[in-house]
C-alpha cells in the first residue's frame, strides 16, 4: 500500500485550514529563495495558453498538501483551476470505477506503482501515454531527469500512464520522541530484548507501546511482516514475490510465530485485529496515546508544527502541543543481528484521463508539478514524497519542524536511505498476494487455531505473484 | 379520471370505466386490448429498460472471464466464473454466515419482540418512553453506529470494561486482557480455549455482527408483534383466562399462534436483510477478521472493488445471490400462503 489518503486528516479539513494556510504562506516564502534548488527553476514551461478547469482525484496527497501544490501552480498558472478530491483508500477503487463507467472520470488522477488501492495495474488503462508529453516538455532525455526506475514503475503495457510525483519508502517505525524521553527510554531499540523492555515501561505509564490496525484490506499491516521477514533473510520477500521462495517457507511460518510472540509480549497492542491502521492507529500516535507506529516517509509531513498541530486535533486533542516525531530503524526483532533495510520505489504518479476534455490544461498541471524544478520544489516541500526530479531537495531550514536540530539531520538521513531502498515496497505485490498477506496478518493476531504453518499454507494457496519484469 | 378509477375498485357498484384521455385511452377505444399501456408505459420502460436490462447485462459479464474488467477482451467463457464460485471455500463461508445470520437475528427478534410487545401491552410505567427507546436503533443509520459499535466491542471497550468490573477480565502486566479463572475454565472444556477477550476474532466476530444487527432492528420486530397483538380480539383472552390459563400459557397458547402471519412476515424481512447484509459487516468488521464474518454483500464488493476490479467473478456472484434470493422470496411466498386462512380467521380482510 502506498501512502494515503489519510482518513483522519479528511475528517478534519476545518480544523486543518488555519494549518494550510499558515504553512502555504510559509512555503510559499521558502520556495520563492533560498533554495540552491531554486534557481533552476526557470526550466522549461509547460505547455502555454491553457487554461480552465481540471479535477484532481487520489487517495493521496492529503488535501492541505495538494491545496498547497495548487496554490504554488497557480502563481504561475492563475487561469487554471484544479479541483481536488481526495479519498479514502477504501473509497478511491470504488469511486474510480463507477465513475470511468459513466464517463465520469476526473481530467487527472493518482496512479501507484502497485498495490491494490490506486496500482497501475488498475488505472493504466483510463490513462493516457505521457511518454510523448513528457518528451515535448523536457526533452528527449527526459527520462534520465527522474530518479532511477520512477518511469518504468509507472509504465504499464509499453505506455507510461503517469509521471512520478515523488517517491515512497517504508519498513520502518517512526516515535513520539517526547513520551521516550518522558519515561526515560532509549529512542534506538536495537533488539527485540530493548523493544519488550520499552513497552514494559510505556505499559507501566499508561501508554501503548506500538499502534498497529489490521482490521481492514489495505496492506499496512503487512509491512511489519515483511520486517520480519527481512531480519531473518533479507532477500526472501522479493524471491518469494519473483516465484522464487514460497510463502510457506519457514521463513514465513517464522515471522508468523514472531508477530504472535510481540503480541503475547505486549508489544503489539491486543486491539490491533479490531481497529485500523488509518485512523484509529494513525489517531492514536498522533493523539500521543501510542509511542510506536509503523509508518513510511509519507509521515515526516507531520512533524512540522502546523500540519502536526491540525492531525493532532484531527486526533482528537482538544488543546494540541506539537510533539518531535523521530524515524527510527525497526530493532532487530530476529536477534540475528539484520536491520531490515527500507524498501521503496515511486509512490506515486499524475496521470491524465485518455478521454478528459481539458488536455492542455491537464498537461500544464501534471508537468509542471512533476517535470519542473519549482513544481518539485513544492512537493520536496511538503516532505511527503520524495522529489522524482533529481536534485530536488527540501528547504529544511524553513519547514516549521517542531525540533528542527534533531529532526533536519534525521529526516535528511531517511530521505536519503529511502531514494537508495535496496527493494521495491509494493510494486510486485499482485492484490491477490497483497489480500493474502492481510489475511495471514489477521489470522497471526486473532486467530490462535490456526498454526503458523497453516497459516503460512494458506497464504501460499491464495497469492498470485507478478511474473518478474 | 383517475379518481374514479382508484375510488372502490373492488366494489361492485363501479364498474371499470373506459378511459377518457390520453393517447393510450384513445387507442383504447379502437384497440380493446391495450386499454393501459399508455398509462403504464412509463413504468414498464424504466422496469425493464432500467432494471431488467440491468440484470440481463450483469448475466452477460458473468460469463465473461472471472477477472474481465472493462476496456479488455470480452470474450464469453461460459459458466467458468460459476465453476469458480462454486469450488470457492470463501463462497460458501459466505452463504453459511448469511445462514446463521438469519436463523440467529430471526429467533432472538421473535423472542425478544413478542416479550417486548407483551410487556408494553401491559400498564407499565413509562411506557411510550420504553418504546421509544426500543424503536429508536431502527432509525438510526449504521453508518452513524457502525464507529460506536466498533468502541462497544474494542478490546478496551465498554462491554470489556463490565466483565472486568464483574470479575471475568483480567489485564496482565503486559496491557493484555485475558479471561480470568472459572470463564477461563469454562471456554477450555468447551474446546474455545484460544477466545481471548476481543470480540474482533474469527470466533466472535459473526455473533458480533448479529448482536449489533438485532440490537438495529429489534424495534421493528417489537413494532410488528405490538401491533399484531393489538389485533387479537379481547374475548379470546378472555375466554382463555375463564379456562384458567396463566400469563405465560395465554402467551404461548394463544396470542403466538395468533401472530403467526407477523412472524412470516417477520422472516421474510431477515431474509431480505441478511441476502443483501453490507453495511454492518463491512463497517465494523471489514468482513473479517480472515474473512470470519464475511457475507455476501461483502464478498461481492470486496472482488469488485477491494482486491483487483474482478468484474466477472463479481457478476457472478451478483448472479447468484439474485437467483438464491428469488428463491427464498417464492419459498416465502408459499409459507405466507399458506397462513392466510389462519388470519383471515382472526378476522383480518385478505
Amino acid at each position: 500500500m502506498t501512502h494515503l489518503g489519510m482518513g483522519a486528516l479528511r475528517t478534519r479539513k476545518a480544523a486543518a485550514l488555519a494549518a494550510v494556510a499558515a504553512a502555504s504562506l510559509a512555503l510559499a516564502a521558502c520556495s520563492g529563495g533560498g533554495g540552491s534548488t531554486n534557481e533552476t527553476t526557470s526550466a522549461t514551461p509547460g505547455p502555454s495558453g491553457a487554461s480552465g478547469t481540471i479535477t484532481w482525484w487520489g487517495w493521496t496527497p492529503d488535501t492541505p498538501v495538494a491545496e498547497r501544490y495548487i496554490a504554488a501552480f497557480n502563481e504561475v498558472y492563475p487561469d487554471i483551476t484544479v479541483e481536488y478530491t481526495n479519498y479514502e483508500n477504501a473509497d478511491y477503487a470504488p469511486t474510480m470505477s463507477t465513475a470511468f463507467q459513466t464517463g465520469a472520470g476526473p481530467d487527472i488522477f493518482d496512479v501507484s506503482a502497485g498495490g491494490n488501492v490506486g496500482g497501475k495495474q488498475l488505472w493504466g488503462d483510463y490513462a493516457m501515454d505521457l511518454a510523448p508529453v513528457a518528451e515535448e516538455v523536457i526533452g528527449a532525455d527526459w527520462r534520465d531527469k527522474f530518479a532511477t526506475g520512477y518511469v518504468d514503475q509507472l509504465t504499464y503495457n509499453g505506455s507510461v500512464v503517469a509521471l512520478p510525483l515523488g517517491g515512497v519508502a517504508a519498513d520502518f517505525f517512526w516515535i513520539n520522541k517526547d513520551l521516550f524521553d518522558a519515561n526515560g527510554v532509549s529512542t534506538e531499540l536495537t533488539t527485540y530484548a530493548e523493544l519488550k523492555d520499552a513497552c514494559d515501561t510505556f505499559q507501566a505509564a499508561g501508554v501503548q507501546c506500538f499502534t498497529m490496525g489490521t482490521n481492514s484490506t489495505d496492506t499496512f499491516s503487512t509491512e511489519l511482516l515483511r520486517t520480519i521477514m527481512s531480519s531473518i533473510d533479507p532477500g526472501y520477500y522479493m524471491k518469494a514475490l519473483h516465484g522464487e521462495a514460497s510463502w510457506d517457507d519457514p521463513i514465513f511460518i517464522q515471522s508468523i510465530d514472531i508477530m504472535r510472540q510481540m503480541q503475547d509480549d505486549g508489544i503489539i497492542a491486543q486491539d490491533a485485529t479490531s481497529i485500523k491502521q488509518y485512523p484509529e492507529s494513525n489517531n492514536n500516535f498522533m493523539s500521543q496515546k501510542a509511542a510506536i507506529v509503523q509508518m513510511g516517509t509519507w509521515y515526516a509531513q507531520y512533524a512540522a508544527e502546523a500540519a502536526m498541530t491540525a492531525s493532532m486535533e484531527g486526533a482528537g486533542v482538544a488543546s494540541p502541543v506539537p510533539f518531535t516525531m523521530m524515524p527510527m530503524l525497526a530493532p532487530d526483532l530476529v536477534g540475528d543481528g539484520i536491520i531490515p533495510a527500507y524498501v521503496g520505489e515511486a509512490d506515486y504518479g499524475i496521470a491524465i484521463n485518455a478521454e478528459t476534455e481539458n488536455v492542455e490544461a491537464a498537461k500544464t498541471f501534471v508537468t509542471w508539478l512533476t517535470t519542473t524544478m519549482e513544481g518539485q520544489q513544492t512537493v520536496a516541500n511538503a516532505i511527503d514524497l520524495v522529489p522524482a526530479l533529481v536534485g530536488v531537495e527540501a528547504d529544511w531550514e524553513n519547514l516549521g519542524l517542531v525540533s528542527p536540530d534533531i529532526q533536519i539531520p534525521a529526516f535528511k538521513a531517511m530521505f536519503a536511505a529511502a531514494a537508495a531502498a535496496p527493494e521495491s515496497r509494493n510494486l510486485y505485490i499482485s492484490a491477490e498476494t497483497g489480500n493474502a498477506q492481510v489475511i495471514a496478518v489477521q489470522q497471526a493476531l486473532a486467530d490462535r487455531s490456526m498454526s503458523s504453518a497453516d497459516i503460512a499454507a494458506q497464504a501460499e494457496a491464495d497469492s498470485i505473484d507478478l511474473p518478474v519484469e | 379520471m383517475a379518481a374514479s378509477v382508484t375510488a372502490s375498485p373492488n366494489s361492485p357498484l363501479v364498474r371499470p370505466a373506459p378511459v377518457k384521455s390520453g393517447g393510450g385511452a384513445s387507442r383504447g377505444r379502437h384497440h380493446p386490448t391495450s386499454p393501459g399501456l399508455g398509462w403504464i408505459l412509463p413504468g414498464f420502460v424504466v422496469a425493464v429498460g432500467l432494471i431488467y436490462f440491468c440484470i440481463g447485462y450483469l448475466g452477460y459479464i458473468s460469463l465473461l472471464p472471472w477477472d474481465w474488467r472493462p476496456r479488455r477482451p470480452a470474450t464469453i467463457e461460459g459458466l467458468d466464473s460459476y465453476v469458480r464460485a462454486f469450488d470457492s471455500p470463501l463462497f460458501w463461508t459466505s452463504l453459511k454466515h448469511t445462514l446463521v445470520f438469519f436463523i440467529a437475528a430471526f429467533v432472538v427478534q421473535c423472542i425478544m419482540g413478542i416479550i417486548f410487545a407483551a410487556i408494553l401491552h401491559s400498564k407499565v410505567y413509562a411506557g411510550t418512553l420504553f418504546k421509544v427507546l426500543i424503536f429508536v436503533p431502527v432509525v438510526i443509520a449504521p453508518a452513524i453506529m457502525s464507529p460506536v459499535h466498533r468502541r462497544v466491542f474494542a478490546v478496551d471497550g465498554p462491554i470489556n470494561w463490565i466483565l472486568q468490573h464483574l470479575g471475568m477480565i483480567q489485564v496482565s502486566g503486559t496491557g493484555n486482557r485475558d479471561w480470568t479463572g472459572w470463564i477461563s475454565w469454562l471456554l477450555t472444556h468447551i474446546g474455545m480455549g484460544n477466545v481471548t477477550p476481543n470480540w474482533i476474532q474469527p470466533s466472535t466476530s459473526l455473533w458480533v455482527i448479529i448482536a449489533v444487527q438485532i440490537w438495529s432492528s429489534i424495534g421493528m420486530a417489537f413494532i410488528l408483534f405490538y401491533a399484531a397483538m393489538g389485533q387479537i380480539d379481547p374475548e379470546v383472552l378472555e375466554a382463555a383466562r375463564i379456562d384458567g390459563a396463566g400469563g405465560i400459557r395465554m402467551l404461548v397458547s394463544v396470542v403466538v399462534p395468533h401472530m403467526k402471519p407477523t412472524i412470516v412476515a417477520l422472516a421474510i424481512l431477515n431474509a431480505i436483510t441478511a441476502l443483501k447484509l453490507f453495511d454492518f459487516p463491512y463497517l465494523v468488521t471489514a468482513g473479517g477478521p480472515a474473512h470470519s464474518s464475511e457475507f455476501l454483500g461483502t464478498y461481492i464488493y470486496a472482488q469488485l472493488f477491494g482486491v483487483s476490479s474482478h468484474y466477472g467473478y463479481a457478476a457472478t456472484l451478483s448472479i447468484l445471490l439474485l437467483i438464491l434470493a428469488l428463491g427464498v422470496s417464492i419459498m416465502m411466498s408459499v409459507s405466507t400462503r399458506e397462513v392466510k386462512p389462519g388470519h383471515k380467521a382472526k378476522g383480518v380482510r385478505v
